[in-house]
């Protein structure tokens, strides 16, 4: 029996690797992976990183500070594999995996039932969302695992070691972690009957721990304005403000003034904090669709496929009933998502996706519920319709065009190596730089360090390929100048009047429309210093 | 007799603080009539006097109206009110006020039978009185009262039986049916789901009460239906109607499903079915969102993140409770399958139309979610009367108590106060002065030119002009459908000297003896600042809507 049961959790564990690391390109990167890659690349080269700081602690990003842990293993999968799309995404590829491995454990260890452990694992291993991160360079699927194990750990009541690393790397992993952490100690050493001593040092290690990251970070520029924006912008909303002044404005005219002072307060951001709380448990996110774009999904699909909503209402129905095992889960819910209160963005998705775990283990334990037949054909339709997703890859291409822009690969081609001076339009993609730096065999980076502070910005990725601006003008060339420029539609109309003797290069972007013109030869633009 | 002369008085003091909650300022709030009330007003007039409608249909069983084809119920009942109380803006309010009144006896009705509890019901009855979306479409002229209504007294009467009532459910779902689209899909299913359901008392009774009872009861509801059947299959505008609000009008819906072309007929008509069925799944689970149902699903403000939901956030854990409740509740096994089919089967049209969140067809869901609701307080305050501190009992139930009415004065604030200015423009205000206005210089100009470009933000185009025009000039019904015509300009609808239509500048300069009611985004800023105008119109909050001015 427990050979067999081994033996299926071996095809599990390989059914999981086998979703995450098949056509492992696919799908291809945003900036914001293409920037972590292409650091990693560095960092495992170089021990600096793109903006050439030696083994940096914090690193920038688009939005906000990064914490170092993501770059680092994503440099420990280059570091082995070479640049290349296995070596930036290895290290996430066997972080989703074993979370599939986590997620059975968690089940068993909650449910008892090694059924119910499978098919929780089962629906780890095919879920769309969690596929998805899992095949590219990201944070989330390193905070989404380490928390499950975490509270693994805490539920097992396992030795302090394994606890202490888990800690560890997941407030460096993420923000959000800080202020969760002795929560979700708290919680899980409460629940599973902890020695009250050990206990103590577990919620004291942990807060201290948290609050030596906070006290760190504060020690960087901006850092406090970085909290306050991106994780705490509860306190920060002028929006809400500015409604509140409107309403108590509108009943003044209206001779309600006292009554509009007494309802339109600051109660409205405690208020509005808890309804952004309590929109983590809309249903649309987990079985709709919360990615149109493809930014962390794919765009046509849910967290989970949407039929699983059956077997999930089951289980709740099963569990909120006879008061089950798994009903002691219900608080973490509310603990790993808590932080949205002070975070009520509509963007703010991180927080809610923690909890994608917690729902496999509850659809597992649905489709448990359901008998034989009916979890059979579950699980078989949970691992067609995943399947589908992954070999209907040029439909998600179309999708991924706008922030996953495959077709600049054939840009980057053109001025791979070559010394002659190159001029790219900005617009291109979001952020040429990344994907040039990323995509590109050149490792001739500027060195962005002699660059003036406190912006580290420089319009030439290389030394010879520069970026334009809008403003920027073309001429044609003198007889001893060559360049290359690979122009937006923007571009092309202020040289519409000057090429006309010569036919651009045309590249076309995943839809198939025409996305950048290339020219070599006549056609030149000054040196921007 | 005490107790029972004890819940008579406090259902009767429900009752008048539901009248009240509903009849007060009728004729104020909403401070203008919106484009569906004032067409839906002159139709009924139209109709009373001529038995046309404007557009000269007579009887028609959908109304044409502003192209967007209305159920007739709400004008008939409005026709019948025109008749009663005579032609003054609240008379088209008046049925829906109405109607929303007779939903508190329905939802007493229907929860008494479902939970087989008299606290249940008289507690759903008081959070049915106060609740938003209850006083919101009960004071707005909005026909599916008259359907939800009609709905609670047909199940009322269909779960009653064997008894002899349930034949009224026949006729109470049939009427149902034939007062809002959207109930001519869900009331059969729902049905249908209900006999399911309750099977054991179906078809457990005798052959002959099977056969008298049974299928009498659904033989009349067929043949009660079969016109309404055979109208809305062969009258092309139902269809139209259906097409016009149907969710592959989205336009994000309609770029999935244009990436996802492959070349290949087949599969690409397999994708699109599959897309489409997957976007409505999605936006039917969308519509529980928390921040809907709680925060601004009633869409009276513009701003995004402070305003009201169809529910009151107080009743948010009450909700949870009730669910938890009735879930473990093993005496109503029957009830919670109801209860899951009508939450399940009324949240079908918004997930099946083009908006992302359509309370106005959500409004048996959220019924039900208020029923759940009063559940859970029930469980509550049986929960609150096992505390042994009498002064812990009493404050408790004090601190709910007046966290409701807390709820309550704030959805009357932003009801009263802060609803007319935030959505006065959704309100076509003030299309009623600019009408008034039109009328009082009707003997002054050859032509009055009406653009109803307008907007405080965004330019948008007005609905209805024309129905305001003739409603407060109070223009025979007869005369206009006579003079009623589609002009050649650019959307232009013309009767008697009226052309409501696109101001052309500066081509239109060229008219004589013609009086030009235009807003800011029709005439350039330069020329307005320097044209001398007759009169403006502002919008509620002050802001400037439309000028007239007169060319000689």
């Amino acid at each position: 029996m427990i050979k067999g049961q081994s033996l299926a959790v071996f095809l599990l564990i390989l059914l999981a690797l086998l979703l995450r690391a098949v056509n492992f390109s696919f799908p291809p990167l945003n900036a914001e992976e293409a920037r972590l890659s292409s650091r990693g690349f560095y960092l495992a080269t170089t021990f600096k990183d793109e903006l050439n700081r030696p083994l940096p602690f914090i690193f920038n990003s688009l939005e906000d500070y990064k914490l170092p842990s993501t770059s680092y293993l994503t440099a420990l999968g280059i570091l082995f594999f070479g640049k290349n799309d296995f070596g930036a995404r290895i290290v996430f590829i066997i972080f989703g995996t074993s979370l599939v491995y986590v997620i059975y454990l968690l089940t068993k260890l909650i449910s008892n039932n090694f059924l119910t452990s499978i098919l929780a694992g089962w629906i780890t291993a095919t879920s769309p969302f969690l596929i998805f991160i899992s095949r590219t360079p990201n944070q989330l699927v390193i905070v989404i695992s380490l928390f499950c194990l975490l509270l693994y750990l805490l539920l097992k009541r396992s030795s302090f070691y394994p606890i202490f690393l888990v800690i560890i790397i997941l407030v460096l992993t993420s923000k959000n972690a800080w202020f969760i952490i002795p929560v979700l100690i708290y919680g899980g050493t409460t629940l599973s009957h902890w020695n009250r001593q050990k206990k103590r040092i577990l919620i004291l290690f942990s807060i201290g721990v948290c609050f030596l990251s906070v006290a760190t970070f504060l020690l960087f520029p901006q850092s406090k304005r970085s909290l306050l924006e991106n994780n705490f912008t509860l306190f920060s909303d002028i929006g809400i403000q500015n409604s509140i002044n409107s309403f108590r404005g509108q009943g003044i005219e209206s001779g309600w003034g006292l009554l509009s002072k007494l309802f339109f307060n600051k109660l409205h951001f405690l208020l509005d904090g808890l309804l952004s709380w309590l929109s983590v448990f809309n249903p649309f996110i987990f079985f709709g669709k919360f990615d149109s774009v493809g930014i962390i999904n794919f765009p046509l699909t849910s967290i989970f496929q949407n039929f699983l909503i059956i077997p999930l209402l089951t289980a709740l129905s099963f569990i909120l009933k006879d008061k089950n095992r798994l009903y002691n889960l219900l608080p973490f819910f509310l603990i790993l998502t808590f932080p949205i209160f002070f975070n009520p963005e509509d963007d703010n998705i991180e927080l809610t996706l923690l909890i994608t775990p917690l729902v496999s283990i509850f659809i597992g334990f649905g489709i448990y519920k359901m008998g034989k037949y009916l979890g059979i054909a579950f699980m078989i339709l949970a691992l067609f319709s995943t399947a589908i997703i992954l070999f209907s890859t040029p439909i998600y291409y179309k999708h991924f065009n706008e922030y996953r822009p495959n077709w600049f690969k054939k840009a980057v081609t053109k001025i791979d190596g070559i010394n002659i001076p190159v001029a790219m339009s900005d617009d291109l993609t979001q952020d040429n730089v990344v994907f040039i730096t990323w995509f590109g065999q050149d490792s001739r980076i500027k060195d962005f360090s002699k660059v003036n502070f406190p912006y580290k910005f420089s319009p030439y990725v290389t030394e010879n390929v520069l970026l334009t601006d809008n403003k920027q003008t073309f001429r044609g060339c003198n007889d001893d100048e060559e360049y290359v420029l690979i122009l937006s539609k923007r571009d092309l109309k202020k040289v519409n009047g000057l090429h006309s003797y010569v036919a651009p290069l045309i590249i076309r972007d995943d839809l198939d429309k025409e996305a950048a013109y290339i020219f070599k030869g006549p056609l030149c633009t000054d040196r921007i210093e | 007799m005490y107790r029972q002369n004890r819940v008579i008085f406090l259902i009767s003091c429900t009752f008048l603080l539901g009248i009240i909650l509903r009849f007060l300022y009728l004729d104020k709030y909403p401070i203008q009539l919106g484009h569906d009330e004032v067409t839906q007003a002159y139709d009924a007039i139209s109709i009373a006097q001529t038995g046309k409608d404007i557009y000269g249909n007579y009887l028609p069983f959908i109304f044409e109206s502003v192209h967007d084809f209305k159920p007739p119920f709400y004008t008939y009942a409005t026709a019948a009110t025109y008749l009663i109380f005579g032609d003054k803006e609240v008379t088209v309010r008046i049925p829906g006020a109405i109607f929303s009144i007779f939903i508190i006896l329905g939802v007493f009705l229907l929860t008494f039978k479902i939970f087989k509890n008299l606290k249940v019901a008289l507690i759903s009855v008081t959070l049915t009185v106060i609740a938003p979306f209850e006083i919101f479409y009960g004071r707005k002229s909005f026909e599916n009262g008259a359907g939800i209504f009609l709905m609670l007294i047909g199940y009322f009467f269909l779960l009653s039986f064997p008894k002899k009532r349930a034949f009224l459910s026949a006729f109470f779902l049939a009427a149902a049916m034939y007062t809002y689209f959207s109930h001519f899909i869900i009331i059969p299913l729902l049905f249908l789901a209900t006999i399911f359901i309750y099977k054991d008392k179906f078809f457990s009774s005798s052959k002959r009460i099977f056969f008298s009872k049974f299928l009498g009861l659904i033989v009349t509801f067929i043949l009660l239906v079969t016109p309404l059947i055979y109208l809305v299959l062969t009258n092309p505008t139902a269809t139209l109607r259906s097409r016009n609000v149907f969710i592959t009008q989205d336009i994000n819906l309609g770029k999935e499903i244009s990436l996802a072309k492959t070349g290949n007929n087949t599969l690409d008509k397999f994708l699109e079915a599959k897309i489409i069925l997957e976007y409505s799944f999605g936006r039917l689970l969308n519509q529980f969102d928390p921040r809907f149902i709680f925060g601004n699903g009633l869409e009276l403000t513009n701003q995004k993140k402070l305003g009201i939901g169809p529910l009151y956030l107080v009743s948010l854990p009450f909700l949870v409770l009730g669910i938890i409740g009735l879930i473990r509740n093993k005496r109503l096994a029957e009830t919670k399958k109801f209860v899951l089919a009508w939450i399940g089967l009324g949240v079908l049209p918004s997930a099946l139309t083009f908006e992302t969140h359509s309370p106005h067809r959500s409004i048996m869901v959220f019924t039900m979610l208020n029923i759940l609701s009063a559940y859970g307080v029930y469980i509550w305050i049986k929960w609150v009367k096992t505390l042994k501190n009498p002064v812990l009992r009493s404050s408790s139930i004090s601190l709910v108590v007046l966290f409701f009415f807390f709820n309550l004065i704030y959805f009357l604030h932003i009801y009263f106060v802060n609803y007319p200015f935030e959505k006065s423009e959704s309100l076509h205000y003030p299309y009623r002065e600019v009408s008034l206005y039109a009328w009082s210089n009707y003997s002054k100009f050859d032509q009055i030119i009406f653009d109803p470009l307008f907007g405080e933000a965004a330019p948008v185009i007005g609905t209805g002009a024309h129905y305001y025009l003739a409603y407060y000039g109070k223009y025979p019904p007869e005369k206009f459908q006579r003079e009623y015509k589609i002009g050649s300009k650019s959307r232009e609808v013309i009767f008697d000297k009226f052309s409501i239509r696109e101001f052309q500048w500066p081509q239109d300069l060229d008219l004589k003896n013609t009086l030009i009611i235009i807003s800011p985004w029709t005439l350039p800023k330069d020329v307005l600042e320097r044209t001398q105008t007759d009169k403006k119109f502002y919008f509620y909050d002050g802001k400037l809507a439309f000028v007239a001015i007169h060319l000689k």
